[in-house]
């Protein structure tokens, strides 16, 4: 695994291969004693991984749960099965792997420092109609400005108090990490983001949390909590048997989570090789950070406390969204009428960006993957 | 099979649903790999997506965990009528949005504020009529529509959903069997607007702070000046100046008065003015009632036309304003700018009545194609209604 201390600038590419082709010291050719040479490495290479690969398919077994390889591991199990398939796979996984954890410390591809503004965010997406409310709370001193599901117990229609805690959902709470004495009450789900507006289906704003308010032992996993209960992991699961099933999730959860400081590079390395594949050509930035989120697919991170303004870096809205409100100004000068709820979603995203910007929260627009601008 | 609501944001009308059984509360779990439906504004176009686990952990977040009625799930038909659901509790509470509004709202109320004086503000009826009581006439026309919806409602049990339809296309509907509602025919829009602007500029003349005019009150204030100078509707309003008089004292009333009132016909000439202009304009509390707004006072005229537009209501000074809100929307994009075809036999007055006549009627099938296109039954009306009032960080 591949960590980088804040401002550490990572191996380029070029370089780590140029090491490695002359790692024995000698000048390699294409010749017969070479080629002998280089198939008595492939052979031992292929048995350390197949003793890897079988440690690690003997930890996710379900009849057998030992402590999950770290997450470090796990990609070196990856980098190991990519460098299988031959050394020029093997020297692009290492050099995306540098692009990986390069970018993920906040270093563009051409850069020479690292920006303080750039790399991985903790976010949450929220509706823009509540954000005025939001920045209010925080303005006001409530311990709970962003809300979780249990803070908003009242804001319903229909039964008050049905489905407040339907079963599944406390299946799910039951099974997941929580630090020693904290439970589901004392968490804020939020997602991991490099770059993007993140997940637009819960909210059109993004509010992105300031780098130094995310501690480095929180809890990510690198889904989806309740992927528990969806396929293939529920089937998994429930052959535990009904005695076992919570201790069967909560295995299959500690497998999912890791911890921020230590765990995201890994993961999001894992993840970007299982998007992409690993092949001969290098990444783009925007490649990464749609591996980091892709649509609804997501590292989840479990926040202990809420958050308010003062937590924040910024607020983000994707272009697609700054186009429609655009469209609708334009329509509403000129025609055809817009209709009124396509006014009345503008009219909320101008007062939730007037109401982060009057406690100083700036509003950029994600105008690609790759990129963020102000 | 039955569409049931996984998770729904009501007031950022964001929903997710499914088709399934009522399954949220099965003690022996539910089936997340169902495929869901995402809704959301501005368009409600549906999303599909192979599973609900993004609905279900939706409800961690702003989202209320499914939609139930003593205990039980609430079935909704089809996906249309989810989508009508959500569309409506969206638009629903938009009316409620003054609460949260931190400042470019309608003027604050005054600690002592002054008497309202209907009245006060005459409608020139000898061009501007309201029409008889069997003539083509707007208000016939809202008050029938209304009355069938209300009948729909009450004739809707709870897990159904009805068509509905307003204005023309009600009426053209195959076997309606009733008089054809052609726009134009209408004899009563440019009264309907007026009757509108007074109430408007009543208000907000009773809103006047009384030692000095502040800027809230005169961005408020000239921000009713344009939309109803865009409408042409000026001319045909007049003051008491007399009762203002008698309320404020001459100094102040006579200050209004120019403020208002003593524009040339060239202030009509205004461009197309933005319709953010409307948040500022303040709503006459007994209106902003009828539509059930909990804090009328803080009411602006687009947090009215949202209520209304989720929920009409059966109250004619409510269809005034809201017909007055559809006339600033659709007068921008469509009559630009006052340019009236001038008839020096008829008069100006007639022929800007006309013109007034025609933005009304624009306005007029603008509202229809925003009003609801389902009933539900009363219980589920009553939720929709109850979305203004709920809010993150509320008490119920």
């Amino acid at each position: 695994m591949l960590l980088l201390a804040r401002g550490q600038k990572p191996h380029r590419c070029k370089k780590k291969v140029a090491q490695e082709r002359n790692s024995d010291g000698r000048r390699k050719r294409d010749n017969q004693s070479s080629v002998t040479v280089r198939l008595h490495s492939l052979q031992r290479l292929g048995n350390r991984l197949s003793g890897i690969a079988s440690r690690v398919r003997r930890a996710f077994s379900v009849a057998r749960y030992p402590r999950p390889p770290e997450w470090g591991e796990r990609l070196a199990v990856t980098m190991a099965e990519a460098g299988a398939h031959g050394g020029v796979l093997r020297a692009y996984a290492r050099a995306n792997r540098d692009a990986i954890a390069s970018a993920l410390s906040g270093w563009g591809p051409d850069a020479s420092t690292a920006d303080p503004a750039a790399g991985p965010r903790v976010v949450a997406n929220i509706p823009a109609v509540h954000v005025p409310s939001f920045v209010a709370r925080s303005r006001a001193g409530d311990p709970r400005p962003y809300t979780n599901a249990y803070d908003n117990g009242k804001y319903r229609i229909g039964d008050l108090a049905a489905a407040a805690n339907f079963p599944t959902r406390v299946l799910v709470d039951r099974a997941l990490p929580f630090p020693p004495g904290k439970g589901p009450q004392d968490v804020y789900f939020c997602a991991v983001e490099l770059n993007g507006a993140g997940i637009r289906f819960y909210g059109d704003m993004t509010l992105v949390l300031r780098s130094d308010r995310v501690a480095a032992d929180t809890t990510i996993l690198d889904r989806n909590s309740y992927d528990l209960v969806r396929e293939p992991m529920k089937t998994w699961i429930d052959r535990a048997g009904p005695g076992r099933r919570i201790q069967a999730m909560r295995e299959r959860a500690r497998d999912m989570s890791g911890r921020w400081h230590e765990a995201l590079v890994p993961m999001v390395a894992i993840r970007v090789f299982e998007k992409r594949g690993v092949v001969a050509r290098r990444l783009t930035t925007g490649q990464i950070s749609d591996a980091v989120l892709d649509d609804e697919d997501y590292i989840e991170v479990l926040r202990i406390g809420s958050f308010g303004v003062a937590d924040l870096q910024e607020a983000r809205l994707s272009a697609a969204d700054v186009a429609l409100d655009a469209m609708t100004a334009d329509r509403l000068r000129h025609g055809p009428v817009p209709r009124f709820e396509a006014i009345l979603w503008r009219a909320r995203r101008r007062r939730a960006e007037k109401a982060l910007g009057g406690v100083g929260v700036r509003t950029a627009v994600v105008v690609s993957s790759g990129r963020v601008k102000s | 099979v039955t569409w049931y609501i996984d998770s729904i944001d009501a007031r950022a009308g964001l929903a997710f649903a499914s088709q399934r059984a009522p399954d949220l509360m099965s003690g022996s779990g539910l089936d997340a790999d169902l495929p869901a439906a995402f809704i959301s504004p501005p368009d409600f176009r549906v999303v599909l997506l192979p599973h609900r686990a993004l609905g279900l952990s939706a409800a961690r977040r702003t989202y209320q965990a499914g939609l139930f009625l003593d205990g039980q799930e609430v079935a909704f038909p089809y996906l249309d009528d989810v989508v009508e659901f959500t569309r409506r509790c969206f638009l629903r509470g938009g009316g409620g949005d003054g609460e949260d509004r931190t400042d470019g709202g309608p003027p604050a109320p005054l600690p002592d504020p002054w008497p309202l004086l209907e009245g006060l503000v005459r409608i020139d009826e000898n061009i501007a009529t309201r029409g008889d009581a069997d003539g083509d006439s707007i208000e016939r026309s809202y008050r029938e529509d209304r009355k069938a919806f209300e009948a729909v409602v009450t004739d809707t049990p709870l897990g159904l959903a009805q068509h509905v339809a307003w204005g023309s296309a009600r009426r053209a509907a195959p076997g309606a069997g009733l008089r054809s509602d052609v726009p134009g025919r209408h004899v009563d829009g440019a009264w309907c607007l007026l009757r509108a602007a007074s109430h408007l500029v009543e208000d907000t003349l009773m809103r006047v702070p009384r030692d000095r005019l502040s800027e809230e009150w005169i961005a408020s204030a000239g921000s009713l000046w344009a939309a109803i100078a865009r409408l042409g509707l000026w001319p045909l309003l007049h003051l008491d100046q007399t009762q203002l008089n008698a309320l404020v004292g001459a100094p102040l009333s006579e200050r209004l008065s120019r403020l208002f009132f003593g524009q040339d016909l060239e202030g009509f000439y205004v461009d197309a003015v933005s319709w953010e202009a409307a948040e500022t304009i303040g709503v006459p509390a007994s209106i902003a009632r009828a539509v059930k707004i909990d804090k009328p006072e803080l009411a602006s005229l687009h947090d009215f036309l949202a209520a209304f537009l989720a929920h009409p209501v059966a109250d004619d000074r409510a269809l005034h304003l809201a017909l007055f809100a559809a006339g600033c929307i659709v007068a921008g994009p469509e009559f630009g700018r006052l340019a009236w075809p001038f008839d020096a036999h008829l008069g100006w007055r007639v022929a800007l009545k006309v013109r007034i006549d025609r933005i009304a009627d624009a306005a007029k099938q603008w509202l229809d194609a925003q009003l609801p296109r389902r009933a539900f039954s009363s219980e589920v009306e009553r939720m929709i209604d109850d979305v203004i009032r709920v809010r993150i960080g509320g008490t119920r």
